[in-house]
């Protein structure tokens, strides 16, 4: 699974953590997670986020 | 059912889309001061570095918030709030009709007076408007200084830096960024920015403008006059609550809410920075979410929805160094026993607080990206951290 990295902040979507402050469980891949989720750093939507090679 | 949300910042558009969705036979209206359309406001030190353009920070169009079926008034501010016949007065003199209302209003940038600054002038950063300001004035100047060395601060003189300026942090605690770090973890975070060009001046005991281009500092009793053809003032925020108060809400430094986010005023809620909860004015985006959700559930439902407070995150890169704040690192010493790992060499500090079952408080890290998420979780999980101490101040974060 891979990171994603937002383009706004550089906050990194790490799937093997999840985001326990907006309730996605370690595991989940980006892709998976729902178009209500933002970056929870500075807010930025999904499509805002890059996938890091 | 009229919904009204009062600023279109973070809390205010998550609150929004989230009435939205669980009233969806509402009408859900955001009025907001600010002409452009909801931008994130982290991204603007970016716009100030001249590396992202305002559009870059822009999630959604105008026509995009429509067809979520918000109705988004930019560059509209709402002057008064009529409580018995549950109103808002715009600039226009229009009156818009509420159910339940948000006040979302947001924050200033606070300025502390600086003699001479009325004279010569000097940047705040709060919105697209300042920053691009900024950006225009670092065109014309080749040294910057940043009144200020908290988060904002640090950010500023990194992203003026960028552009080429010199740039000097004046600070007048006796370390930088002193409502987080340590002493310790400070002098790493000096070093680091030292070698990026970027001047650190502590224990700063006053701040004057002698004339256009100098900034003047008074530090143990010596006067040092800096150049200064740029000066920034980040010396935190100070909440809107003039119109809450008006409306004859209760406010102390912000506008007081309850657990649910309500006001003392029936039908209004406040979230996000002009929020104050249980004393805290939490200034942070995931605050302002956590209270945005909590105050729409509440405002479609009361009683629906409990907000307990957040836990600040906060991660701050300077000059590519990555900082991290994690729960409470007791910046001043505290109840937690504190462990520490200072490695100047490669520009490590790590900072562990436990309490006395080896369970994790909070957390200091500086150079070292890797160990924010598990730290985070581990915190969050109030699992005792037993033989994993020794590893984890010594960055060993995979499970053996």
């Amino acid at each position: 699974m891979s990171k994603w990295e937002c383009t706004v902040c550089g906050w990194i979507y790490d799937p093997q953590v999840g985001d326990p402050s907006q309730g996605i469980q370690p595991g989940t891949p980006f892709e998976d997670l729902p178009d209500s989720w933002v970056c929870p750093e500075c807010g930025a939507p999904k499509d805002m986020f890059e996938e890091l090679g | 059912m009229h919904l009204v949300i009062v600023g279109g910042g973070v809390a205010g558009m998550t609150a929004a889309q989230r009435l939205r969705a669980l009233d969806p036979a509402a009408s859900v209206t955001v009025f907001d001061a600010d002409p452009h359309p909801y931008y994130l406001r982290p991204g603007l030190i970016e716009v100030v570095a001249g590396l992202k353009h305002l559009s870059d920070i822009t999630p959604h169009s105008r026509e995009w918030y429509e067809e979520q079926g918000i109705s988004y008034r930019t560059a509209t501010q709402v002057t008064r709030v009529d409580v018995p016949s549950r109103l808002v007065q715009l600039d226009s003199g229009d009156t818009v009709a509420y159910d339940r209302l948000l006040l979302s209003t947001g924050a200033d940038a606070f300025c502390p007076p600086v003699p001479g600054a009325e004279r010569y002038g000097v940047f705040t950063l709060r919105s697209a408007e300042n920053a691009e300001r900024i950006l225009g004035a670092t065109e014309k100047s080749r040294t910057a200084v940043i009144v200020g060395g908290g988060w904002l601060g640090l950010e500023m003189a990194r992203a003026l830096a960028v552009r080429g300026l010199e740039a000097s942090v004046v600070e007048r605690e006796e370390w930088l960024l002193p409502g987080q770090l340590d002493r310790e973890g400070a002098g790493v975070l000096s070093a680091l920015l030292h070698e990026q060009g970027i001047h650190v001046y502590t224990a700063v005991a006053e701040v004057t403008l002698p004339e256009k281009g100098l900034l003047r500092v008074v530090k143990d009793s010596r006067a040092v006059t800096i150049r200064a053809e740029l000066v920034v003032v980040a010396a935190g925020i100070r909440c809107r609550t003039d119109l809450a108060l008006r409306a004859g809400t209760e406010a102390r430094r912000g506008v007081v809410v309850d657990d649910w986010l309500a006001t003392s005023i029936s039908g209004i809620y406040a979230a996000g920075d002009v929020a104050e909860w249980r004393g805290h004015v939490y200034g942070i985006i995931p605050a302002a979410r956590d209270q945005a959700l909590a105050a729409a559930a509440n405002m479609v439902e009361h009683g629906s929805l409990r907000y307990r407070g957040s836990t600040p995150l906060n991660t701050l890169k300077v000059a590519g160094v990555d900082l991290a704040i994690i729960g409470d690192a007791q910046p001043r010493g505290g109840r937690g026993q504190e462990l520490r790992h200072i490695d100047p060499a490669n520009g490590v500090y790590r900072k562990l607080v436990l309490d006395g079952h080896t369970r994790l408080l909070g957390a200091v890290l500086l150079g070292d990206r890797d160990g924010v998420r598990p730290l985070q979780a581990l915190a969050r999980s109030g699992a005792s951290l037993g033989d994993r101490v020794q590893g984890l101040l010594a960055g060993e974060y995979t499970l053996p």
